[in-house]
């Protein structure tokens, strides 16, 4: 760490924490986030450079977002460089496909943390009853499983393993409660648990 | 259409919000308040904030960003802004700058004496100053756990920052005596205020915060190969006006 550094930033950016009058007042937490992944389009970049030179809150900010970021394994942050374009412009491509056939894509590097739930509906039901296996390991039932979040608008791909919480028993009542489905796919693992709705 | 709830609920985002808290409050309750204060936010509004998320950077980048502003948030409304405790601004000039140092911005008392030896702020011993500075050590500091345990774990915080870490700049700055300190601190001010505004921010992140080049990188917009060839040229730069003045050597300022 270096703390001379750190003393001769601080000395030149004691005292205000907030933007200079007449400028934008600081940095929205959406566009902070896309400007730490590298998302953010030039011209805000350019705006935003310029107010983070003189406003000690936005830096700050900043800052401990990359900290946070920095945190984490390496193999679970987005790909940069020329990869991480060519996924960009494949991605691009995709959407197009999507939409004018009908297909949907998902880019698969966006699809580190996702949390949906679902009505329990047969086609979960009956994939769900399959067998009382809480680690699903067999690439046919993962795959169709993968075809019923799509369907349902849950954008996943590339999926190695489903894990289901508890074993699901199916209400045999004519009364019987709503059921959900709450899944969380995580690292290309579905984490899933079926709740009374 | 993304479940905020479950979000919010998530193991990852509750420890994340804890951590925050702890890190950023020395006392429980304010540790409390604050976590309760964070997941209320996240909450209010049928997840208002949550749902500004523009699905460009990654939703974990996101919730980092929005937690880091709502500690802050809670902060102000706690305390308001920052000032000096009563105890602080009757000692003066000296142990405002400790306080400043050492609760604001998290140095160790080590650091702050140096400091204000370069910044002529204090003239006495270590030993000396350790004695001055039991007073400031009875001040409140919410920003800084370490601040207020003080006489529990001294040695963490008058540990002074290892050598093996330190970037070029400092390197070269801490070889150097009293005097040399104190000119190389405002040559490298100087360096900085005439350099471009991103130029400035990527030695600033890279050298004043101990980001990654890469991460740094990112926040420009440009590769990390051209941050690292960009860092190397303002590096020079500034070793150059440190030579002009009779500080540093080829062989005591290395670039790599």
């Amino acid at each position: 760490m270096g703390k001379w550094m750190k003393k001769i930033d601080g000395q030149a950016m004691q005292e205000p924490e907030s933007g200079s009058a007449g400028e934008p007042s600081h940095i929205p937490a959406e566009d902070l986030a896309d400007m730490v992944d590298g998302r953010l389009d030039s011209k805000k970049r350019q705006a935003y450079i310029t107010h983070l030179d003189r406003c000690r809150h936005c830096y700050d900010l900043l800052s401990r977002t990359l900290t946070d970021v920095e945190s984490v394994p390496s193999a679970d942050r987005p790909a940069r460089g020329l990869f991480g374009n060519i996924r960009t412009l494949a991605a691009s491509i995709a959407l197009i496909v999507a939409i004018s056939g009908g297909v949907m894509f998902y880019q698969r590097d966006r699809s580190q943390l996702i949390i949906a739930s679902l009505p329990v509906n047969k086609a979960i039901s009956q994939i769900l009853l399959e067998n009382d296996s809480l680690t699903w390991k067999g690439q046919d039932r993962i795959s169709r499983f993968e075809a019923i979040l799509i369907e349902n608008n849950i954008p996943v791909k590339g999926l190695d393993e489903v894990v289901l919480k508890a074993p699901y028993t199916q209400t045999k009542s004519f009364f019987r409660p709503k059921e959900k489905l709450n899944i969380r796919i995580e690292n290309h693992v579905a984490y899933i648990e079926v709740t009374l709705e | 259409m993304m479940d905020f709830r479950a979000l919010i609920c998530s193991e990852a985002t509750l420890d994340l919000v804890r951590k925050k808290c702890r890190i950023y409050f020395s006392d429980e309750n304010d540790r409390n308040e604050c976590y309760l204060f964070i997941l209320d936010q996240l909450a209010a509004g049928n997840y208002q904030k949550l749902s500004k998320y523009s699905h460009q950077s990654r939703i974990t980048t996101y919730v980092y960003a929005l937690v880091n502003n709502l500690v802050v948030d809670f902060r102000r409304k706690k305390y308001g802004r920052r000032r000096f405790p009563a105890i602080i601004k009757r000692l003066g000039q000296w142990a405002q700058a400790v306080y400043r140092y050492v609760c604001w911005q998290q140095f160790s008392y080590a650091d702050a004496y140096d400091f204000l030896l370069v910044d002529n702020l204090y003239a006495g011993s270590w030993d000396d100053f350790l004695s001055d500075i039991e007073e400031i050590r009875t001040a409140p500091c919410a920003q800084n756990p370490q601040f207020v345990s003080a006489h529990a774990g001294e040695d963490d915080l008058l540990e002074n920052t290892r050598s093996e870490e330190l970037n070029p700049l400092d390197m070269l700055i801490a070889k150097l005596d009293r005097e040399k300190q104190r000119l190389a601190v405002q040559i490298v001010r100087e360096a900085l205020d005439t350099m471009a505004e991103a130029d400035r921010l990527l030695i600033r992140l890279v050298y004043g915060s101990d980001h990654k080049t890469s991460q740094a990188a990112n926040v420009l917009g440009i590769s990390p190969q051209q941050a690292r060839r960009r860092l190397k040229t303002l590096l020079l730069e500034i070793k150059e006006n440190l030579l002009k003045n009779g500080i540093g050597s080829s062989s005591t300022v290395r670039l790599s």
